[in-house]
Protein backbone atom coordinates (compact mmCIF):
# COMPACT_ATOMS: atom_id res chain seq x y z
CA UNK A 1 0.00 0.00 0.00
CA UNK A 2 2.77 2.40 1.01
CA UNK A 3 4.40 1.77 -2.70
CA UNK A 4 1.58 2.52 -4.15
CA UNK A 5 0.79 5.66 -2.81
CA UNK A 6 4.40 6.62 -3.49
CA UNK A 7 4.33 5.47 -7.10
CA UNK A 8 0.81 7.41 -7.61
CA UNK A 9 2.54 10.27 -5.54
CA UNK A 10 5.85 10.57 -8.37
CA UNK A 11 3.24 9.81 -11.37
CA UNK A 12 1.26 13.12 -9.82
CA UNK A 13 4.29 15.07 -9.53
CA UNK A 14 5.10 13.92 -13.46
CA UNK A 15 2.07 14.83 -14.52
CA UNK A 16 2.44 18.10 -12.96
CA UNK A 17 5.80 19.07 -14.44
CA UNK A 18 3.52 19.43 -17.68
CA UNK A 19 2.23 22.35 -16.19
CA UNK A 20 5.26 24.64 -16.77
CA UNK A 21 7.10 22.66 -19.01
CA UNK A 22 7.81 24.43 -22.08
CA UNK A 23 7.31 24.33 -25.60
CA UNK A 24 10.55 24.54 -27.92
CA UNK A 25 10.65 25.48 -31.56
CA UNK A 26 13.63 23.93 -33.50
CA UNK A 27 14.43 23.34 -37.01
CA UNK A 28 15.30 20.04 -38.43
CA UNK A 29 18.04 20.46 -40.88
CA UNK A 30 19.37 18.38 -43.98
CA UNK A 31 22.74 18.89 -45.19
CA UNK A 32 22.56 18.51 -48.98
CA UNK A 33 25.55 20.70 -49.26
CA UNK A 34 28.49 18.19 -50.11
CA UNK A 35 30.63 19.01 -47.21
CA UNK A 36 30.68 18.84 -43.51
CA UNK A 37 29.20 21.61 -42.03
CA UNK A 38 28.41 23.65 -38.56
CA UNK A 39 25.42 25.40 -37.91
CA UNK A 40 24.82 28.30 -34.99
CA UNK A 41 21.90 29.31 -33.85
CA UNK A 42 21.94 33.37 -33.61
CA UNK A 43 19.19 33.00 -31.01
CA UNK A 44 21.28 30.68 -28.24
CA UNK A 45 24.68 30.85 -30.21
CA UNK A 46 24.69 26.66 -29.55
CA UNK A 47 26.23 25.29 -32.69
CA UNK A 48 25.34 21.52 -34.23
CA UNK A 49 27.54 19.31 -36.32
CA UNK A 50 25.73 18.34 -39.10
CA UNK A 51 27.38 15.56 -41.40
CA UNK A 52 27.14 15.17 -45.32
CA UNK A 53 23.78 13.63 -46.26
CA UNK A 54 22.34 13.20 -42.17
CA UNK A 55 20.07 15.18 -41.07
CA UNK A 56 20.51 17.23 -37.44
CA UNK A 57 18.05 19.24 -35.07
CA UNK A 58 19.00 22.85 -34.01
CA UNK A 59 16.62 24.80 -31.51
CA UNK A 60 16.17 28.23 -32.61
CA UNK A 61 12.89 30.28 -32.11
CA UNK A 62 14.04 33.22 -34.44
CA UNK A 63 16.54 35.15 -35.72
CA UNK A 64 19.86 34.76 -37.67
CA UNK A 65 21.30 31.29 -38.32
CA UNK A 66 25.03 31.02 -39.92
CA UNK A 67 26.40 28.08 -41.66
CA UNK A 68 29.78 27.14 -41.69
CA UNK A 69 31.57 24.81 -44.41
CA UNK A 70 34.72 23.17 -43.92
CA UNK A 71 36.02 24.68 -46.64
CA UNK A 72 36.07 27.90 -44.74
CA UNK A 73 33.27 29.33 -46.58
CA UNK A 74 30.35 31.10 -44.19
CA UNK A 75 26.73 31.20 -44.95
CA UNK A 76 24.49 33.93 -43.08
CA UNK A 77 21.22 34.11 -43.26
CA UNK A 78 19.42 36.53 -41.40
CA UNK A 79 15.98 35.53 -40.36
CA UNK A 80 15.20 32.14 -40.35
CA UNK A 81 11.96 30.93 -37.64
CA UNK A 82 9.80 27.95 -37.02
CA UNK A 83 6.99 30.62 -36.02
CA UNK A 84 6.55 31.59 -39.55
CA UNK A 85 5.18 28.33 -40.13
CA UNK A 86 3.11 27.63 -37.54
CA UNK A 87 -0.15 26.22 -38.23
CA UNK A 88 1.15 25.64 -42.32
CA UNK A 89 1.85 22.00 -43.78
CA UNK A 90 5.17 23.65 -43.55
CA UNK A 91 4.99 22.53 -39.85
CA UNK A 92 4.52 20.46 -37.63
CA UNK A 93 3.55 20.63 -33.85
CA UNK A 94 4.18 17.71 -31.27
CA UNK A 95 2.30 17.73 -28.06
CA UNK A 96 4.52 14.91 -26.19
CA UNK A 97 4.14 13.42 -22.77
CA UNK A 98 6.93 15.96 -21.58
CA UNK A 99 7.29 18.34 -23.70
CA UNK A 100 5.91 19.93 -27.04
CA UNK A 101 7.46 20.98 -30.29
CA UNK A 102 7.12 23.62 -33.22
CA UNK A 103 8.99 21.76 -36.13
CA UNK A 104 10.83 22.78 -39.86
CA UNK A 105 12.57 20.97 -42.20
CA UNK A 106 14.67 22.64 -44.40
CA UNK A 107 17.54 21.71 -46.33
CA UNK A 108 20.74 23.37 -47.06
CA UNK A 109 22.03 22.72 -50.68
CA UNK A 110 25.18 23.36 -52.09
CA UNK A 111 24.88 26.72 -53.51
CA UNK A 112 23.81 27.54 -49.84
CA UNK A 113 19.62 28.33 -50.10
CA UNK A 114 17.57 27.07 -47.54
CA UNK A 115 14.77 25.18 -48.75
CA UNK A 116 11.56 24.64 -46.47
CA UNK A 117 10.11 21.60 -47.13
CA UNK A 118 6.57 20.83 -46.56
CA UNK A 119 5.30 17.72 -44.64
CA UNK A 120 3.71 16.02 -47.00
CA UNK A 121 7.10 15.95 -48.94
CA UNK A 122 9.53 13.48 -49.59
CA UNK A 123 12.93 15.24 -49.39
CA UNK A 124 14.59 12.57 -51.54
CA UNK A 125 11.75 11.98 -54.27
CA UNK A 126 9.37 15.30 -54.55
CA UNK A 127 10.49 18.33 -56.30
CA UNK A 128 10.22 20.48 -53.04
CA UNK A 129 11.86 23.31 -55.27
CA UNK A 130 9.11 23.84 -57.04
CA UNK A 131 6.69 24.43 -53.99
CA UNK A 132 8.58 26.91 -51.63
CA UNK A 133 6.55 29.60 -49.38
CA UNK A 134 7.28 33.04 -49.57
CA UNK A 135 10.48 34.07 -48.29
CA UNK A 136 11.87 31.14 -49.42
CA UNK A 137 14.20 29.43 -50.56
CA UNK A 138 16.69 31.64 -47.90
CA UNK A 139 20.12 32.92 -49.89
CA UNK A 140 23.20 33.56 -48.12
CA UNK A 141 25.18 36.26 -47.77
CA UNK A 142 28.61 35.41 -47.36
CA UNK B 1 -7.50 75.80 -8.73
CA UNK B 2 -8.55 72.95 -11.22
CA UNK B 3 -9.41 69.57 -10.33
CA UNK B 4 -7.69 67.16 -12.24
CA UNK B 5 -8.95 63.98 -12.79
CA UNK B 6 -6.59 60.86 -12.92
CA UNK B 7 -6.66 56.77 -12.70
CA UNK B 8 -4.83 54.50 -10.52
CA UNK B 9 -3.88 51.27 -12.13
CA UNK B 10 -5.38 48.35 -10.28
CA UNK B 11 -6.13 45.72 -12.50
CA UNK B 12 -4.70 42.62 -11.99
CA UNK B 13 -5.15 39.88 -15.07
CA UNK B 14 -4.90 36.20 -13.86
CA UNK B 15 -4.45 34.37 -17.00
CA UNK B 16 -4.30 30.19 -16.73
CA UNK B 17 -2.79 29.03 -19.85
CA UNK B 18 -1.49 25.45 -17.47
CA UNK B 19 -1.92 21.98 -17.88
CA UNK B 20 -4.77 19.31 -16.54
CA UNK B 21 -7.45 22.16 -16.11
CA UNK B 22 -8.93 22.13 -12.33
CA UNK B 23 -6.70 19.79 -10.98
CA UNK B 24 -3.55 21.53 -12.29
CA UNK B 25 -4.91 24.85 -10.67
CA UNK B 26 -5.35 22.76 -7.62
CA UNK B 27 -1.68 22.01 -7.92
CA UNK B 28 -0.09 25.17 -7.91
CA UNK B 29 -2.52 26.83 -5.73
CA UNK B 30 -4.56 28.87 -8.56
CA UNK B 31 -8.07 30.11 -6.93
CA UNK B 32 -6.33 30.79 -3.53
CA UNK B 33 -3.65 33.02 -5.55
CA UNK B 34 -6.79 34.89 -7.60
CA UNK B 35 -8.70 35.20 -4.24
CA UNK B 36 -5.50 36.49 -2.30
CA UNK B 37 -4.90 39.39 -5.36
CA UNK B 38 -8.61 40.19 -4.64
CA UNK B 39 -8.41 40.38 -1.44
CA UNK B 40 -4.97 42.73 -1.56
CA UNK B 41 -7.90 45.28 -3.19
CA UNK B 42 -7.06 44.81 -6.88
CA UNK B 43 -9.53 44.43 -9.56
CA UNK B 44 -8.66 40.76 -10.42
CA UNK B 45 -9.88 39.59 -14.06
CA UNK B 46 -9.38 35.67 -14.31
CA UNK B 47 -9.38 34.00 -17.41
CA UNK B 48 -8.53 30.79 -18.61
CA UNK B 49 -6.80 30.60 -22.03
CA UNK B 50 -9.37 28.96 -24.55
CA UNK B 51 -6.82 28.32 -27.54
CA UNK B 52 -6.75 29.97 -31.03
CA UNK B 53 -6.68 33.91 -31.12
CA UNK B 54 -7.28 34.91 -27.32
CA UNK B 55 -4.07 36.94 -27.06
CA UNK B 56 -3.25 38.43 -23.87
CA UNK B 57 -1.14 40.68 -25.12
CA UNK B 58 -3.55 43.09 -26.90
CA UNK B 59 -5.86 42.89 -23.71
CA UNK B 60 -2.74 43.89 -21.69
CA UNK B 61 -1.82 46.51 -24.06
CA UNK B 62 -5.65 47.98 -24.32
CA UNK B 63 -5.69 48.32 -20.48
CA UNK B 64 -2.50 50.04 -20.46
CA UNK B 65 -3.67 52.10 -23.16
CA UNK B 66 -6.74 52.78 -20.97
CA UNK B 67 -4.60 53.41 -17.46
CA UNK B 68 -5.87 50.58 -16.05
CA UNK B 69 -3.20 47.99 -15.75
CA UNK B 70 -1.17 46.99 -12.75
CA UNK B 71 -0.02 44.03 -13.18
CA UNK B 72 -0.34 40.33 -14.67
CA UNK B 73 -0.10 36.52 -12.88
CA UNK B 74 0.14 34.22 -15.31
CA UNK B 75 0.39 30.26 -15.36
CA UNK B 76 1.84 28.47 -18.56
CA UNK B 77 4.29 27.90 -20.94
CA UNK B 78 7.45 29.62 -21.89
CA UNK B 79 8.99 29.13 -25.36
CA UNK B 80 12.29 27.42 -25.49
CA UNK B 81 14.81 27.60 -26.82
CA UNK B 82 16.37 30.02 -24.07
CA UNK B 83 16.14 32.82 -23.77
CA UNK B 84 12.34 32.77 -24.21
CA UNK B 85 11.01 34.44 -26.97
CA UNK B 86 7.49 34.90 -24.88
CA UNK B 87 4.62 33.15 -23.62
CA UNK B 88 2.42 30.64 -25.28
CA UNK B 89 0.14 27.28 -24.23
CA UNK B 90 1.28 24.04 -24.51
CA UNK B 91 -0.37 23.81 -28.28
CA UNK B 92 2.25 26.93 -29.21
CA UNK B 93 -0.63 29.22 -29.41
CA UNK B 94 0.24 32.98 -29.82
CA UNK B 95 -0.21 34.26 -26.06
CA UNK B 96 2.81 36.99 -25.39
CA UNK B 97 6.00 37.88 -26.97
CA UNK B 98 8.08 39.67 -25.66
CA UNK B 99 10.12 41.27 -28.85
CA UNK B 100 9.52 41.63 -32.34
CA UNK B 101 9.91 38.29 -34.74
CA UNK B 102 11.01 39.34 -37.95
CA UNK B 103 10.12 36.38 -40.40
CA UNK B 104 11.80 35.48 -43.93
CA UNK B 105 8.42 36.84 -45.80
CA UNK B 106 9.44 40.26 -44.63
CA UNK B 107 6.16 39.38 -42.02
CA UNK B 108 7.28 40.77 -38.30
CA UNK B 109 5.25 39.21 -35.20
CA UNK B 110 5.06 41.99 -32.81
CA UNK B 111 6.61 42.08 -29.40
CA UNK B 112 4.62 43.13 -26.93
CA UNK B 113 4.74 47.10 -26.25
CA UNK B 114 3.29 48.72 -22.88
CA UNK B 115 3.01 52.41 -22.87
CA UNK B 116 4.10 52.09 -19.19
CA UNK B 117 5.43 48.55 -17.70
CA UNK B 118 3.64 46.91 -15.16
CA UNK B 119 4.12 47.27 -10.92
CA UNK B 120 3.21 43.30 -10.47
CA UNK B 121 4.91 40.88 -12.66
CA UNK B 122 4.35 36.72 -11.12
CA UNK B 123 4.47 34.94 -13.95
CA UNK B 124 4.98 31.14 -13.42
CA UNK B 125 6.23 30.12 -16.85
CA UNK B 126 10.00 28.50 -18.19
CA UNK B 127 12.42 31.21 -18.41
CA UNK B 128 9.99 33.68 -18.00
CA UNK B 129 12.74 35.87 -16.61
CA UNK B 130 13.45 37.06 -20.32
CA UNK B 131 10.55 39.27 -20.13
CA UNK B 132 11.26 40.83 -17.33
CA UNK B 133 12.57 43.95 -19.14
CA UNK B 134 9.65 43.89 -21.25
CA UNK B 135 7.10 43.69 -18.72
CA UNK B 136 8.41 44.78 -15.41
CA UNK B 137 8.75 48.43 -14.59
CA UNK B 138 11.99 47.41 -12.28
CA UNK B 139 11.24 51.00 -10.13
CA UNK B 140 11.62 50.32 -6.51
CA UNK B 141 8.18 49.36 -4.90
CA UNK B 142 7.87 46.74 -8.00
CA UNK B 143 7.47 43.21 -7.70
CA UNK B 144 8.37 40.88 -10.15
CA UNK B 145 8.46 36.79 -10.03
CA UNK B 146 9.97 34.56 -12.89
CA UNK B 147 11.81 31.71 -13.62
CA UNK B 148 15.43 31.13 -15.43
CA UNK B 149 15.52 28.39 -17.42
CA UNK B 150 13.13 25.45 -17.07
CA UNK B 151 10.33 25.23 -14.84
CA UNK B 152 9.25 22.04 -12.85
CA UNK B 153 6.41 22.67 -10.48
CA UNK B 154 6.52 19.42 -9.02
CA UNK B 155 5.80 19.96 -5.59
CA UNK B 156 2.04 20.50 -5.00
CA UNK B 157 0.44 23.72 -3.06
CA UNK B 158 3.65 25.62 -3.00
CA UNK B 159 3.21 28.33 -4.97
CA UNK B 160 0.58 30.93 -3.68
CA UNK B 161 1.29 34.65 -4.87
CA UNK B 162 1.27 35.40 -1.19
CA UNK B 163 4.76 34.12 -0.73
CA UNK B 164 5.43 37.39 -3.42
CA UNK B 165 3.09 39.99 -2.15
CA UNK B 166 1.91 41.17 0.96
CA UNK B 167 -0.94 43.49 2.13
CA UNK B 168 0.06 46.33 2.18
CA UNK B 169 2.77 46.25 -0.24
CA UNK B 170 2.14 48.59 -3.27
CA UNK B 171 -0.42 50.49 -1.00
CA UNK B 172 -2.46 47.34 -1.00
CA UNK B 173 -5.15 46.60 2.06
Amino acid sequence: MKNYALTAAIALAALMALTGCSVTAQCRIRNSTGQKVVVTSGHTQKAIVIPVGSVRCLQHMAGAVTVDRVNGTKWLYKNLSPLQFKGTSYATFDKGLFSSSLSIDVVIENDGKIYVIADSLNVTKDNYRNSQPSGFPLIPSE
Amino acid sequence: MASRKFRVPNVVYAYWAGEVGSFGKTWVNWDPSVSYLRSLGFSTIAHDHAGGGSRLQNVLQSAASSRALHGLYFWGHGWAPYPSYGLTSSSGDDILYYHDISFANGVTKSGIRLPYKMALGLIFACDSNSGKAALSSGVPGSIWHGYTGTLYPIIPFTYNVNSYIKHGDQLTK
